[in-house]
């Protein structure tokens, strides 16, 4: 007999494509071999996992098709098997999987948009936090505007493409056009992805605009966020951005920094 | 410090004052949906017809490691970009 741990791990090896053999003498064959009865909880894992990968990259599957997302689902998780308990934490480095394939070179877009599914999936399963709004601001006096500092709600995610991955996204939902053609040539998109009112969201923000939300997501005070974005582009107005970012929900609380 | 945060914060009350306004209006479009229990997921495609999971259940792995080299799905929508074959 193996020590408990040795039999799991060689469970896990076997059912995630590797040696079979550790476990011959310990595995009741009764009409099946070994290799045939791990056979079965290796087709489970394979399909439970690329069924919760499935889930998550629901447009990158739609995207690529059923037969070839399912070959590369079958590759990552043996490359990446999950290393949490709970299947919709699992997926984490799929994009950058996704990105390292030769066989989506012709598709550059493909690994943003699965980190805008991962983002979306983080944002849905974020902590319940309070959504700064702009009646909690309302209080505050204009001249102390540039020591203002937020905290970030915990679903917020910041997303950024040289391609317009949300429209590419947005085709893709169910109840979408389906004549719909997305021209890559539109350019960059630069998103946050929020969950006001329990709904997840996506916003779309100038560059100068992601890069404000970055350092306010950071905790740098409003005056000195907006100081850093306009060295690098002069003319940058916060207003839109922030427009945006309070409407939207991407703040849980604000303090004034002294 | 002072003289810079003197000048630049009227500048810094206008955009603000702006971003406030704009962003109350777009709170009270959203105030008419009331929040229930859970998390909607309206808006993440949820259409398929029901998974496969209990179907296989039963099968064994068949091994197919080999890889499909095209994608075959919505992608063909996607068109243009200096890199894609389009």
């Amino acid at each position: 007999m193996l020590p408990l741990a040795d039999l799991q791990s060689a469970m896990r090896d076997a059912a995630l494509g590797g040696d079979m053999d550790r476990l011959s003498g310990v595995i009741v064959e009764d009409g099946f071999s070994h290799t045939e009865r791990l056979s079965i909880h290796r087709g489970n894992t394979t399909i439970l996992l690329t069924e919760a990968l499935a889930a998550t990259f629901k447009v990158v599957h739609k995207l690529v098709g059923e037969d070839f997302f399912e070959a590369v689902a079958r590759l990552y998780i043996r490359a990446h098997p999950p290393r949490n308990p709970c299947l919709f934490e699992y997926g984490h480095d799929f994009p950058t999987y996704l990105a390292s394939l030769p066989q989506l070179d012709g598709f550059p877009y493909m690994a943003d948009v699965a980190r805008l599914e991962w983002g979306w999936n983080e944002a849905f399963h974020a902590a319940e936090a309070p959504v700064l709004s702009a009646s909690d601001l309302a209080a505050v006096d204009p001249d102390d505007y540039a020591q203002l500092a937020f905290t970030p709600h915990p679903a917020l995610r910041l997303v950024a493409s040289p391609y317009p991955i949300k429209e590419i996204w947005a085709v893709n939902q169910c109840g979408a056009d389906d004549d719909a053609i997305v021209d890559l040539d539109e350019g960059a998109q630069t998103l946050a992805v929020v969950r006001p009112k329990a709904q997840v969201e996506v916003l779309e923000l100038s560059e100068p605009g992601l890069t404000l939300t970055e350092y306010l997501a950071a905790g740098e005070r409003l005056g000195n966020a907006v100081e850093r974005v306009q060295t690098a582009v002069p003319d940058f107005d916060p207003a839109s951005t922030l427009a945006v970012l309070i409407g939207g929900g991407a703040f849980s609380t604000h303090i004034l920094q002294s | 410090m002072s003289v810079k945060t003197i000048t630049k914060a009227p500048v810094l009350a206008a955009a603000v004052a702006v971003a406030l306004s704009a962003a109350a209006m777009h709170e009270a479009q959203a105030a008419e949906m009331e929040k229930c229990y859970g998390i909607s997921k309206a808006g993440h495609n949820d259409c398929q017809t029901a998974n496969s999971s209990c179907a296989g259940t039963a099968k064994m792995d068949n091994q197919k490691d080999a890889f499909i080299a095209v994608p075959k799905g919505t992608c063909a929508k996607i068109v243009g970009g200096s890199t894609t074959s389009g």
